[in-house]
């Protein structure tokens, strides 16, 4: 986890590790199972960014060299991109990569991290998520209901589609915390801790 | 005997437009205004402005399900959820503003505005209209159907939809990008309110063709959008209050629109804007396209074809009227025509 | 006090004493919002209060979240991230800064003065913070590290010369203050030019006293060759491509071949040809740019998320009457109100985001000082440079925690906050510069429309 080293072959590389901070945790076997469907899902879903370009590119080319205006991508593009952000809010739970303020943060013990980590996602994070996951079934519903389409000309049908994208990514946040909570537990309440952060990957 | 004490309403009711906007969302603060003076402080609706509480997309649904109690907003919005909303929102080639009114309120209008938004749980008031909008601001001249097609064009809604039919790239770029793009040249053209809201903006900078009439949007309603459940169980009282503040709102929005636009017009030679009026080979193809689209809708929606069909029923006597009671538009009267 | 504004004020100070606990800001911005709806709720119900909140005012957070994904301006965002990504892992972005410290050659600061300019450029087309932030950090601070720059010194001038985007127009902010108050985007985007260039050109002056009084701080490249036809060939060789894409986004922009949404998609279009014409576009870059990207634009939207649900509640508490009567409350005379409102709005910038106070406040007192007889084109960009300032102030400084999500873990909170400070009294400088001569905004507007 140093910082940035230059190979002749390669050319200068940054190592992604270094932008983790992570808080050293136990893994539990839970945890594990439940981090593998949160990164296996972030994993796939961050070539949505490749799609968007794509996307976006086309679109540009279709307006400015065939004078064709096409409203159905334009808002694919935005459709590209709720995708890609809301599903990455898991992503970073599972790989801790959400902003904190760690001036004070940095110089606790691990004991005092865990139960920070502890009280936050069951008191903060979790009834925060479950707001969301009670109030979006009847808003997707909603759409359904109504066969709510885009009303932009030529613009795209299925809204209930993108709107349970709301949905699925706050279900992943939750199997996230889940999995950061065990390991919390794990560290605070069950002993020894199990498997070490260190050994990621 | 002293009268029984009125019961006291204190909504937050979320609006579509901007409070400063002049006509489009003046309108609002000014009905509330009045509720609050006549009920004595009793009846007080408060204003949220748009992004405060509630996205202006998405007023309808936060009403529906009482997240809030009411909202003030252009119906239009919701034709993605209801398709028949155009038609009493604002619709192309439709009806003038005050021949909506007439339609609205003494032609079965406003009956059938509530049975469109019964299953939503939502009772509806008309609550203001405006005058039709421009046709847009250009950044060059359009003389025939060829200089359509291709043009890039920054349009809402069934007009986009017209236009694209007859060649235009059109884009729904969002709100805040429309100034930008118009100034650079990444559109040709953009359409947004009336010519005092787009003037406000900023659009005569940056486009020096503004463009009549407005054939996409001859009429612009907003409501007043209040909880179904929450509307039922007020006092007779205070509904009435509210219907006619509400129709009172009404004349408020459309007298304003239309007083204050002819000025605006007025300043155009000294910001070197030309107004210019839309040759009749176009207006003529928009509106067969129009029709062409509004059929198909009503074929897609049971309550679109109603409503339509009263429209259209409607619309057979009214303008046997219009025919004869009025003057001409272009008739020249000595008193008021100087030269 | 009322018990609902006991309880605002209860809201921000328990953000602010969580915040530092170090628990993502993000969560802890959302699950205060949560937690004082239902201590409002136990108002209602046991302590004769009428407060009014409920789950389902609550649940207005799902029609909030709904909104932020059709937002198709902030599809920019992730864009420009990949862009600086793909810049980065591909080492095209470092082989170019390198070039320019050689450029520089013995100049002290050279690199700093760099990452200004670029500041600007990119302010100039775009202004997403979140973009420009990123964009410039990865362009940099690895090689600002690595040539010896005091971290702190470093980290300021990255933050500040990307904020500069929500001041040069384009802007998001100024679209929607013009929409707030009905008034011409025009004038505001031309008002911003030159207070956009002061604050720019306060920065680069004082990066250059700084090398020139303590060397330390900026040191001038170890190892430059002397300046020769071979070494500025090679400057060139390695600069021109990536600055060229960079110049080429802006001019898309700029001439108006693209929307700087399609812009963005473009730039990040070219990155992809540019590593891949340098033969660095192996599948690791490929996984590396696309996953950080989504962290990367994750972390952002966390906060924006967050901050919106703590906004809904913190409304339904009333407290942005509480902050609008404060102030509407002082009878302070003509000049006396325009430095009340601008404390105000610095000091609220410490702890809300620019559009909770564009949204509470800007409205609200706009009229105020209309009819106290102030041009309201100056008046709203000293109210914008106020609220560039609130990118810059912790806690609660958007710039900062972009800046700390992509900064290598060597670079501590602490850190931050040192550096930025100097950089907040230039803001305030700035501030005051443009308040004692309001020429400074007029002048361009009149010049162009003659108003
Ligand atoms: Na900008
Ligand atoms: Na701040």
């Amino acid at each position: 986890m140093t910082g940035t080293g230059s190979d002749p072959e390669t050319g200068p590389r940054v190592d992604i590790d270094q932008f983790f901070h992570p808080v050293e945790l136990p893994r539990t076997r839970l945890s594990d199972a439940l981090d593998d469907v949160v990164r296996g899902v972030g994993n796939a879903v961050s070539w949505v960014w490749v799609a968007l370009i794509g996307v976006i590119v086309l679109n540009v080319v279709l307006r400015y060299v065939f004078g064709q205006g096409r409203i159905e991508f334009e808002e694919l593009q935005w459709h590209l991109y709720a995708l890609g952000f809301l599903v990455g809010l898991s992503y970073c739970i599972q790989n801790d990569s959400h902003i904190r303020i760690d001036i004070f943060h940095e110089r606790f013990r691990l004991k005092t991290k865990a139960w920070i980590e502890f009280f936050g996602i069951l008191f903060f994070l979790i009834p925060y998520v479950a707001v969301i996951l009670i109030y979006a079934p009847p808003f997707i519903e909603y759409s359904i209901i109504t066969r709510e389409v885009s009303t932009a000309p030529g613009g795209l049908g299925y809204r209930w589609v993108i709107k349970s994208a709301m949905l699925f990514a706050y279900i992943l946040i939750l199997v996230a915390a889940l999995s950061r909570l065990s390991r919390v537990i794990a560290y605070l309440f069950l002993k020894p801790p199990m498997i070490r952060d260190r050994e990621r990957g | 005997a002293p009268a029984e004490a009125q019961e006291r309403v204190r909504w937050r009711v979320p609006i579509a437009f901007p409070s400063a906007l002049p006509a489009l969302g003046d309108t609002a603060p000014w009905v509330f205004e009045q509720l609050n003076i006549v009920s004595g402080g009793n009846v007080q609706l408060r204003i949220s402005e748009p992004g405060q509480l509630v996205p202006p997309f998405q007023i309808m649904e936060a009403v529906k399900d009482r997240k809030v109690q009411a909202g003030f907003t252009w119906i239009g919005y919701d034709a993605g959820k209801i398709p028949a909303l155009p038609l009493i929102s604002a619709v192309p080639f439709g009806m003038e503003p005050w021949a909506f009114t007439a339609w609205w309120y003494h032609a079965g209008g406003k009956e059938l505005g509530q049975e469109l938004y019964e299953p939503h749980n939502i009772h509806p008031l008309l609550c203001g209209i405006i005058s039709p909008e421009t046709a847009g601001w250009f950044r060059f001249e359009i003389t025939s159907l060829d200089d359509v097609r291709g043009l890039k064009i920054r349009f809402a809604g069934l007009g986009g939809k017209i236009l694209q039919e007859l060649g235009a790239s059109v884009t729904e770029i969002p709100g805040a990008e429309i100034y930008q793009a118009l100034e650079r040249g990444a559109i040709d053209a953009a359409e947004f309110s009336l010519p005092e809201v787009d003037q406000q903006l900023g659009f005569d900078r940056v486009a020096k063709y503004n463009y009549f009439p407005g054939w996409h949007q001859t009429f612009t309603t907003m409501h007043l959008l209040v909880n179904k459940g929450l509307w039922d169980g007020l006092e007779e009282q205070t509904q009435a209050l509210m219907n006619m503040a509400c129709m009172a709102g009404t004349m408020y929005g459309l007298s304003k629109a239309e007083a204050n636009q002819g000025p605006v017009i007025a300043q155009f030679p000294d910001k070197g804007v030309t107004p210019v009026v839309l040759p009749e080979e176009i207006l003529l193809e928009l509106e067969q396209v129009s029709t062409q689209v509004l059929r198909e809708e009503a074929e897609k929606d049971e309550m679109f074809s109603k409503i339509l069909e009263s429209q259209i029923a409607f619309r057979k006597n009214y303008d046997l009227w219009k025919q004869y009671g009025y003057l001409p538009r272009d008739f020249p009267t000595t008193l008021y025509d100087r030269e | 006090m009322e018990i609902n504004e006991i309880l605002a004020i209860l809201m921000f100070v328990t953000f602010i004493g969580t915040l530092f606990l170090g628990f993502p800001v993000a969560w802890t911005l959302g699950g205060i919002a949560i937690v004082f709806a239902a201590i409002s709720m136990l108002a209602d119900m046991y302590l004769d209060t009428w407060i009014g909140i409920d789950w389902l005012y609550v649940s207005l957070v799902v029609d909030d979240l709904w909104n932020t994904m059709q937002n198709w301006v902030l599809v920019a965002l992730p864009m420009f991230i990949f862009m600086g990504l793909m810049l980065d892992r591909s080492g095209i972005a470092e082989q170019m800064m390198e070039s320019f410290s050689q450029l520089f050659g013995r100049l002290r600061g050279g690199l700093a003065i760099t990452v200004t300019v670029i500041g600007i450029l990119l302010a100039a087309s775009t202004g997403i913070i979140g973009a420009s932030v990123v964009l410039l950090t990865l362009l940099s601070l690895p090689i600002m590290i690595k040539n010896r720059y005091n971290k702190g010194f470093a980290v300021g001038t990255i933050c500040a010369s990307g904020t500069l985007g929500i001041l040069i127009p384009p802007s998001i902010m100024l679209v929607i203050m013009a929409d707030r108050l009905a008034m011409s985007v025009g004038d505001l985007f031309l008002g911003a030019v030159f207070p956009g260039l002061l604050l720019g050109g306060l920065y680069i002056l004082y990066i250059i006293a700084v090398a020139a009084l303590y060397p330390s701080q900026a040191p001038a490249p170890p190892n430059v060759a002397r300046m020769s036809l071979a070494v500025l060939w090679g400057v060139v060789k390695a600069a021109l491509p990536p600055a060229f894409l960079i110049l080429a986004v802006l001019g898309t922009i700029f001439f108006g071949v693209a929307t700087p949404t399609e812009a963005s998609g473009v730039g990040a279009f070219g990155a992809i040809l540019l590593a891949w014409g340098n033969r660095r576009l192996s599948l690791t870059v490929w996984r590396e740019v696309v996953r950080q990207t989504t962290t990367t634009t994750a972390f952002i939207f966390g906060i924006l998320v967050g901050a919106s649900a703590f906004a809904i509640v913190l409304r339904g508490l009333g407290g942005d009457d509480l902050i609008a009567d404060a102030l509407l409350g002082l009878d302070l005379g003509r000049h006396g109100t325009i430095i009340v409102i601008m404390l105000i709005v610095f000091l609220l910038g410490f702890v809300l985001d620019w559009i909770q106070i564009v949204l509470i406040l800007l409205t609200l007192v706009a009229p105020v000082v209309k009819a106290l007889g102030f041009d309201i084109v100056w008046f709203t960009i000293l109210f914008a440079v106020a609220l560039q300032t609130s990118f810059l102030t912790p806690p609660v400084g958007l710039a900062l925690f972009y800046l700390k999500g992509v900064a290598p873990p060597e670079v501590t909170v602490r850190d931050i906050y040192r550096g930025i400070a100097p950089f907040i009294v230039l803001q305030l400088i700035g501030l005051t510069v443009v308040y004692l001569w309001p020429e400074i905004v007029t002048w361009l507007p009149q010049q162009a429309y003659g108003r």
